[in-house]
């Protein structure tokens, strides 16, 4: 069962496919956790994993590629639209960065529905093989899949951590608090948002390509902006500044499909109930805590940790 | 061989808004290091000298020159702290609104390592060590500005009076030598004042370094400056 | 005319955004919300449309009144971003509960079949009578609005607050008030433009977000300062949707106007009305 699949055990299946889906939850969350830290209004998670789903799917199905070739190509792409997304956040308000980006995403994903002659539209890509690491397969359905994610995860998880206890991550805070005087201070805050948004980006497209493996098949519609405001909800709800809340939020987010189903609510009304309950838990927060769940590391240095002071 | 150009010199430097003139044919130098005082009404132009002594606008006519140096066109990055030495503060406290008092305070600090993304993730011994280091430097002034408890309180709380000290300290953390400070004083009150100015010029002192402050009472600037520079519409007088 | 459409829900928008300086992405799921009430409203009786069009947009303009009440005022001093993530949370209620009660599918009204056949000729053009209807309603409601704006008290009111708001507070502005009312308005606009969009594609659940961001779209053409520059923009948008539709493969049609917005940003972001951006340095 380790590698192979358990076609068989439908049980074991569900409680994989739960696993999986909230380790791919918070891989997003994670890459938006800290776009959002560096001061970036840009929700365009689900374009990001859109993109890594299809590089996936077309690479394997029509390309004949191995997995790792078409993983690292949707890598690349995101990357290029992700540093190209930037572009014009300087010529606009923040704010209008939101929407903008919210528009992007829907704009590819409408792009991906037309263009059928690339994507196939609506009917999607179907077949693609399980994942294999230099000829090893690793079924989607096997307990190794799922330490695969949870280890991406935790290693994002990490270089989070390490990035914003460190002096690089200060200077990130310091250039989405007060852009004119780190400016003067010597940092770029060009450069970080540049460096954070892509970072963002490629993460999200690992994450869809590894969703492409595991589904087996990709079509358009799961990858609406829906998705990218239930990636914005994790990350608030976690807290913006805090990885682990992020991650925390991702795994309540993944449960809420599954837990509905389980007291008996059809598949169909899950979605929308639980279309409604994260709406709910959205506006719930920010408007009576804004900060999310972790308010002690939401983003600021844990001081006493490091200087033995009392302050 | 000294250099024996002056270490900074306005040289008939005129700046216009509009139809209005903040500032017109003002040219001085500062020869020595030592404390220079700019004083004048408001709107009369300090302001936007030291603005444009820092880099953060350009002059319509004349130029700047640093030790000789044209710097005229130098961005702000460029004349910073870690470049030619500059630093300056804000009228209006310029910090970081969200971040801890600490945390603003450590912004203005060197760090040589961990800067970059890649230099972050590898080099972590390293910067934690500078880490150690920053926080004494922090501490250390923290406690002699009496900021001491604030800490971890985000800069949006603290008074108007603590913001402005704290960015007084954000730029003596760094390696900053060639201060320019508007309005130090604003907002405290004549008990307090003393006992600043007498820190201040200590930590320029201990820096060797050069200090340009704007005040608007005279008796203040008088007292400190070793230098006067009066400022009236846009004018300069050089008093003493 | 689709783009005359967005127009109107540009005009909301741009109501709503001059006033608050808030870029409220609730928009367009309120204005499908209202169509859908429309709806629910029509199909058992025997009223038409046009009458409709009153009750359900006067229900839509205090929903407005709600929101701006309830959600962005308690958040008026936060960071910019929080009544944006707000919106967003009520655009994925609004859109569950719509869902719930008349499900995923296209609903269409009516009448919209008899408006979309009826086909007249105008030389080589074919214009149906929904687009008269379209055009007509446009003109209506800028020609209405301008009126307001530029001649009414409430309509200097909401300029005064528009350009400064502190001055306009302490020369006597009540601001509590004005901001109700321009939501009201506002959202009455989002209503008739839910409605028409209802008559000329039909009403979904989902499609209340890409509503909102194409009229965000152009407002950005715009500029954001002025009711002609909407208008215009509204008008420039239309016609180019339809050109490209006619050259281009039409199944394409929605993305058409996001190519647009990227030749907005590259050459001339701050819009026909916008004063230039100004960098610091």
């Amino acid at each position: 069962m380790l590698f192979k699949g358990t076609n068989r055990n439908k049980f074991m299946g569900f409680w994989i496919h739960v696993a999986v889906s909230c380790g791919l939850f918070s891989l997003l969350a994670l890459g938006l956790n800290l776009i959002l830290r560096s001061g970036v209004y840009s929700i365009a998670s689900a374009a990001f994993y859109m993109i890594g789903a299809y590089s996936t799917g077309i690479g394997t199905v029509r390309l004949g590629l191995s997995p790792i070739v078409s993983i690292l190509a949707g890598t690349l792409i995101s990357a290029v639209f992700g540093f190209a997304c930037i572009a014009p956040a300087f010529r606009v308000r923040q704010d209008r960065l939101l929407v903008l980006t919210l528009g992007f995403a829907e704009a590819l994903r409408l792009v991906f529905v037309n263009w059928t002659s690339l994507t196939n539209g609506s009917m999607g890509i179907s077949g693609i093989p399980p994942l294999s690491i230099f000829r090893i397969k690793i079924y989607s359905d096997s307990l190794f899949f799922i330490f695969l994610i949870w280890m991406c995860v935790i290693f994002m998880l990490l270089i989070s951590s390490i990035l914003f206890h460190s002096p690089w991550g200060l200077r990130l805070d310091g250039s989405r608090e007060n852009e004119i005087v780190s400016y003067i201070l010597g940092i770029s805050p060009v450069t970080n948002r540049y460096l954070a948004h892509t970072a963002g980006a490629i993460v999200s497209s690992l994450a869809g390509s590894l969703y492409a493996h595991h589904i087996g098949f990709i079509s358009p519609s799961p990858f609406s902006f829906v998705l990218s405001v239930y990636v914005l909800t994790a990350v608030v709800l976690g807290g913006i500044g805090s990885p682990q809340g992020a991650i925390f939020a991702s795994i309540f987010i993944g449960f809420t499909q599954p837990v509905l189903q389980l007291i008996g609510i059809s598949s169909f009304y899950a979605t929308v109930i639980r279309q409604l309950i994260f709406g709910l838990v959205l506006i719930g927060i920010i408007l009576w805590l804004p900060e999310g769940f972790y308010k002690k590391n939401s983003g600021y240095r844990r001081i006493g940790e490091l200087s033995n002071g009392k302050y | 061989m000294e250099n024996i150009e002056p270490f900074f010199e306005s040289v008939k430097v005129s700046k216009y808004y509009g139809g209005v003139v903040a500032l017109k044919n003002v040219s001085f130098s500062i020869p020595f290091k030592g404390i220079y005082g700019f004083y004048g009404g408001n709107g009369s132009g300090k302001t936007t000298l030291f603005d444009i002594a820092c880099g953060l606008t350009n002059p319509d006519e004349g130029e700047i020159r640093f030790h000789g140096r044209v710097i005229t066109d130098l961005s702000p990055t460029k004349r910073g702290a870690l470049r030619l030495g500059f630093t300056r503060t804000f009228q209006e406290p310029r910090l970081f609104p969200g971040l801890t008092a600490i945390e603003n305070v450590l912004m203005g600090y060197q760090f040589t390592s961990g800067i970059t993304f890649t230099g972050s993730l590898f080099k972590i011994k390293h910067w934690k060590k500078q880490y150690k280091q920053a926080y004494e430097l922090v501490r250390f002034y923290l406690s002699m500005f009496s900021l001491e408890g604030i800490g971890n309180r985000l800069a949006r709380e603290l008074s108007f009076g603590q913001q402005k000290r704290l960015e007084l300290i954000r730029a003596f953390v760094s390696p900053a030598n060639f201060f320019w400070f508007d309005e130090p004083f604003a907002g405290l009150d004549s008990a307090v004042i003393g006992l600043t100015v007498d820190k201040i010029i200590k930590c320029v002192k201990e820096k060797d370094g050069i200090l340009c402050l704007i005040d608007h009472r005279r008796e203040i600037v008088n007292e400190i400056s070793d230098n006067v520079f009066q400022f009236s519409y846009g004018n300069m007088i050089v008093v003493r | 005319m689709l783009g005359l459409v967005y127009g109107l829900l540009g005009l909301s928008m741009l109501l709503v955004s001059s006033v608050l300086k808030l870029v409220d992405l609730v928009r367009g799921d309120l204005a499908i919300a209202s169509a859908y009430l429309a709806y629910a409203l029509t199909i058992n009786g025997n009223l038409p449309i046009y009458l409709i069009f009153i009750p359900a947009c006067a229900i839509a303009g205090v929903a407005g009144i709600c929101l701006e009440r309830f959600i962005y005022r308690p958040l008026g001093g936060r960071p910019r971003f929080t009544p944006l993530v707000a919106a967003l949370g009520l655009s994925l209620i609004i859109q569950s509960i719509l869902q719930l009660i008349f499900g995923p599918e296209l609903t269409t009204y009516r009448e919209a079949e008899k408006l979309r056949n009826n086909i007249t000729h105008i030389g080589t053009f074919y214009v149906a009578e929904i687009d008269i209807l379209i055009i007509l309603v446009f003109l209506l409601v800028s020609i209405t609005l301008y009126v307001i704006l530029m001649y009414s008290k409430f309509g200097r009111a909401m300029r005064a607050i528009s350009d400064d708001e502190e001055s306009a507070i302490a020369c006597g502005v009540p601001k509590g008030s004005t901001y109700g009312l321009a939501f009201f308005i506002a959202s009455v606009v989002a209503g008739i433009a839910g409605i028409c969009f209802g008559l000329v594609y039909g009403l979904e659940p989902g499609v209340g977000l890409l509503f909102t961001v194409k009229a965000f779209i152009i407002l950005m053409l715009a500029g954001g300062h002025g009711v002609l520059g909407t208008v215009l923009a509204g008008m420039i948008l239309g016609i180019s949707e339809s050109i490209m539709c006619g050259l281009l493969p039409a199944n394409f049609r929605d993305t058409y106007i996001f190519a647009i917005l990227l030749v907005i940003l590259l050459v001339r972001p701050e819009g026909i009305t916008g004063r230039a951006f100004q960098r610091y340095k």
